[in-house]
């Protein structure tokens, strides 16, 4: 008892973090409507910058960088420096890619944040170099800033320090829901949320009111995971940025609008953690489950938030919807369909080496971005998971390979089922939310899978994951012989097996389902009112997004000859969701440039190679998504905005903007008037 | 710069409403060959409307003929696309901030409350000195139900509240979009009398926009007619009551 009271304070360290995190993301969810994927990436540029500032003084800048003094700064300075680049990140990311959202549907701006998220932590491990702060960053630790005092309470070594972060998140929430519930401001935003116009129309600037909140909640996380970091450990350039699906977690446990509840639920889940952690090294404790226990519950709490309070999460129904990215229904033509292939075929003839591995590397991911494209571009269900699915399979490839001796074509198929299985099973919550809480739920599907499954040491082997290689009617498949990296037999199984597959999935989303696809993302009650059995088609869409995942991952395991786990981390995921929107996530020639731009894609190997950019990878895919979504925005006609905003610029002078209205003033174009005002008045 | 600035900040309410309407200089609002529409296409041409202080224009038309698009370019919604329009000597150049400064208010079609409010809530956003007070003496049937989430509410009281709010701002120009939408003609009796005594009493000039021809015009001092984008007929209201066959020419756009 002692002990679980020791470890459940212990937890509070995390518990605040999760605390915190949660509770801002639930005061930036009432403000704004955004789920914020970027609340712990805001976090850990504040660790880092704090650390920086206490190890030598050094203010990182995303350009540059200022000495503030000459030796190490003293804790609370540095510490307040660190917490408010977490309000300045917060505030950049309102004003710059949020605000200009407002109005976009909720994949654009579930996309954007995984944007912003990817892009802080692509610039974090950029900027904390060597070269920059002037120390070694594998030497950085984040020194303590809270006492470390203890105390015995009960048999019980209680530290101080975690009580006071517990503290901490208590106030922060505290204050957090006193401020929407007591302050007049506070009431606007909330309203400002509901109905910006009518806010606007009674004096008060939504945009203003939403950016209070973005900088008070990146101000209170970056607070938090400073003070807490020394208690949590190390300092490593990714993992303060995932602690944000723990905090989505709780937050969806507050029903994404109530911040007590969030607060509370972010402390037990820590202290909850901690206690399995401990309980974990008892010797009755079943080894399978000794890894990745802590990192599974945050689904296990969502899966059953959603069961429980399924009903109660708010959907955003009052705001406008917004227009969703236009579709291209692809269309088969054989020629059209035979071309892009024969040029593939002769490219990984003339390519050899490294080059033809990352061709064929591209027409894998090419099939896992098509996944994306059935899923999220077509069916409109914002999914994390696709990169788990594939490695999934990779592991049944794996298992089935080694263990069972299952023969190659049936390998993949069986191994690919595994996956749609999987998928089904991910795709059940989905059933009862949707847009960006669906996104929490496959995030932490996907850590969970990560963490439990291939991060396992249970269920893999020293020797690795292998793979057996491929080989039909006695003819190897195998990726290498002798000292050619990637043989030619090996590609060409790959090339034609995607294409099949791709162009099966063509067929099928110019068809019936294609359209069912559609009505189901664009309204499903209208889909439904319609005749369209809206969950079936949505599981039908995990599980062939999941199968053609599978497929890929199972290739991938092919290629190298033993299931690599670093190929399906959380973070490939959202690389790959961010390359197909770049790409265009609804269209198949997009899923062809996500897989050009992926991870060891041509265009990486390129970037990599050829530019010596490597290091840069993961910001410019992030940069360039991010302009995507929030420049040339998919959802929107870019020409007719463009004109209206010349024809503004120029009313002042009326005789050029005359001649530049293309419809003449005079006469009133009957459809011209009725077309707006039933738009607008209705 | 409007050249009527000059007493149109200090309204009064002894100007003549008689006065032939290019001539005043008095009007809280004046909207002088406006065009305004969507994208930079016009869907409202040479709107010219003028509104003394303490009167109120009944705005009337066909669906589609732009009462909603000319509220919302005077209201700052929608950017003005020619021609001008001033509250109070103020010109709104296709800003907000302007007209909610110059002490114009809008109430949308859609009656702009918030649904996730409370009542109280509602009433607490207009920022005004003597609390919501006065709004619960004007409706005491909101006193009742102050802290119901205004969702919860019937279409007639949330067009209460959202009338209640709109005048704790105390409006010098106040702007009813379709206020009678959703609503049974009894629930649009009992309200329009409400402004017709803010008209007066407090010297608000008022547009309204109404499909309840009759009920408008028994309230309103003027009313203006839209066709296809642009203004038909104008009359005194009481005028045009009887004289229904105009009416519906100009509805009919003949």
């Amino acid at each position: 008892m002692n002990d679980l009271l020791q470890f459940a304070v212990i937890g509070f360290s995390t518990g605040a973090v999760y605390a915190v995190l949660g509770a801002s993301l639930v005061s930036l969810h009432i403000a704004t409507g955004v789920v914020n994927f970027a609340q712990g990436s805001v976090a850990l540029w504040a660790v880092w910058q704090t650390a920086a500032l206490r190890a030598n003084g050094t203010l990182v800048l995303p350009l540059g960088s200022v000495a503030l003094g000459d030796g190490p700064m003293s804790a609370w300075p540095a510490v307040l420096v660190g917490a408010t680049s977490g309000l300045v990140w917060s505030l950049a990311a309102h004003l710059l890619v949020f605000r200009p959202l407002r109005r976009a549907p909720a994949l654009g701006q579930v996309v954007a944040s995984v944007g912003v998220m990817l892009f802080i932590q692509a610039l974090v491990t950029l900027r904390f170099d060597r070269d920059t702060m002037g120390v070694d960053p594998g030497g950085l630790v984040p020194l303590p800033v809270l006492t470390a005092q203890t105390f015995t309470f009960g048999g019980a070594t209680i530290a101080v320090g975690n009580l006071l972060l517990a503290g901490l998140a208590v106030a922060a929430a505290a204050g957090l829901a006193a401020y929407f519930r007591f302050t007049r401001t506070g009431i606007a935003t909330k309203a400002g949320a509901e109905d910006e116009q009518a806010l606007r129309l009674m004096g008060y600037s939504p945009d203003r009111l939403a950016a209070v909140v973005w900088g008070a909640t990146g101000f209170l996380s970056g607070l938090t995971v400073v003070l807490a970091a020394p208690a949590i450990g190390g300092l490593d350039p990714v993992s303060y940025m995932l602690y944000v699906v723990p905090a989505l977690a709780v937050a969806l446990v507050g029903r994404l609008s109530s911040i007590g509840v969030a607060c509370a639920a972010g402390l037990v889940l820590g202290a909850l953690q901690q206690i399995l952690l401990f309980l974990s090294t008892k010797p009755w404790w079943p080894s399978w489950a000794s890894a990745g226990v802590g990192d599974a519950i945050p689904f296990v709490v969502v899966v059953v938030a959603l069961f429980l309070l399924g009903r109660g999460i708010p959907e955003r129904g009052a705001r406008e919807a917004g227009a969703l990215p236009p579709v291209a229904v692809p269309q088969l033509r054989p020629l059209s369909a035979a071309a892009p292939l024969a040029a593939t075929g002769i490219a990984i003839v003339l390519t050899s080496g490294q080059w033809r591995f990352s061709l064929v590397m591209s027409i894998v991911l090419t099939l896992v971005a098509a996944s994306v494209v059935l899923l999220t571009g077509y069916l409109g269900q914002i999914s994390l998971t696709t990169m788990a699915f594939a490695g999934a399979a990779g592991f049944a490839l794996s298992k089935l390979t080694t263990n069972a001796h299952v023969p190659f074509p049936l390998s993949i198929l069986l191994s690919a089922l595994v996956a749609t299985a999987l998928g089904i099973v991910v795709g059940v919550p989905a059933l009862r939310i949707r847009g960006a809480q669906l996104a929490v739920a496959t995030i932490a599907a996907a850590l969970a899978i990560e963490s439990f499954v291939f991060n396992n040491p249970s269920l893999t082997p020293y020797t690795g994951n292998l793979i057996r290689d491929p080989s039909m009617l006695g003819h190897s498949l195998a990726v290498r012989q002798g000292t050619d990296v990637i043989t030619l037999r090996f590609s060409f199984m790959v090339l034609v097996m995607v294409a099949v597959l791709l162009i099966a999935l063509a067929r099928l989303l110019s068809g019936a389902t294609g359209r069912a696809f559609l009505a189901v993302r664009s309204n499903e009650r209208a889909a439904a009112a319609a005749g369209v059995n809206v969950p079936a088609v949505k599981l039908l869409g995990f599980a062939l997004a999941s199968f053609l995942a599978g497929v890929g991952g199972c290739l991938i395991g092919y290629s190298r000859g033993q299931l690599s786990t670093a190929s399906f981390t959380v973070l490939v995921g959202l690389t790959v969701l961010a390359a197909t929107y770049a790409g265009g996530i609804t269209r198949i020639s997009g899923a062809v440039v996500a897989g050009l731009a992926g991870p060891l894609g041509v265009l990486y190997l390129f970037c990599t190679q050829t530019l010596e950019l490597g290091k840069y990878y993961t910001l410019i895919v992030a940069a360039v998504m991010l302009l995507r979504v929030v420049v040339f925005r998919p959802d929107r006609a870019l020409m007719p905005q463009g004109a209206a905003r010349v024809r503004r610029l120029l009313a002042p002078f009326p005789s050029i903007a005359r001649r530049h209205a293309p419809t003449a003033p005079a006469g009133p174009p009957a459809d011209a008037v009725h077309e707006p005002e039933s738009a607008h008045a209705g | 710069m409007n050249a009527t600035s000059p007493t149109a900040e200090t309204p009064d309410a002894s100007q003549a409403p008689d006065a032939p309407a290019a001539d005043r200089t008095d009007d809280a609002l004046a909207i002088r060959g406006l065009s305004a529409g969507y994208r930079g296409v016009p869907a409202v041409r040479d709107i010219d409307l003028q509104v003394p202080a303490g009167s109120i224009l009944a705005l009337l038309g066909p669906n589609g003929a732009g009462k909603t698009t000319t509220l919302r370019a005077a209201a700052g919604l929608l950017p003005v696309l020619g021609g001008s329009v001033t509250v109070l000597g103020t010109p709104i150049a296709g800003r907000v901030e302007h007209a909610t400064r110059a002490g114009l208010c809008l109430i949308p079609d859609n009656r702009g409350v918030f649904h996730r409010l409370t009542v109280a809530e509602n009433l607490r956003l207009a920022r005004s000195k003597d609390g919501y007070g006065p709004a619960l003496d004007r409706f005491p049937q909101l006193r009742g139900l102050l802290n119901r989430r205004c969702g919860l509410l019937s279409g007639g009281e949330q067009q209460l509240l959202a009338i209640a709010r709109t005048l704790l701002l105390r409006p010098r120009v106040l702007l009813v979009d379709e206020m009678s939408m959703g609503l049974s003609p009894v629930a649009v009796q009992r309200i329009l009398p409400e402004l017709r005594r803010v008209a007066d009493e407090d010297g608000t000039a008022i547009v309204l926009v109404e499909q309840h021809i009759d009920q408008a015009l028994s309230v309103a001092d003027e009313a203006a007619v839209m066709h296809h984008g642009r203004i038909v007929l104008t009359g005194p209201a009481a005028e045009l009551r009887q004289d229904r066959a105009r009416i519906q020419r100009a509805y009919f756009g003949d």
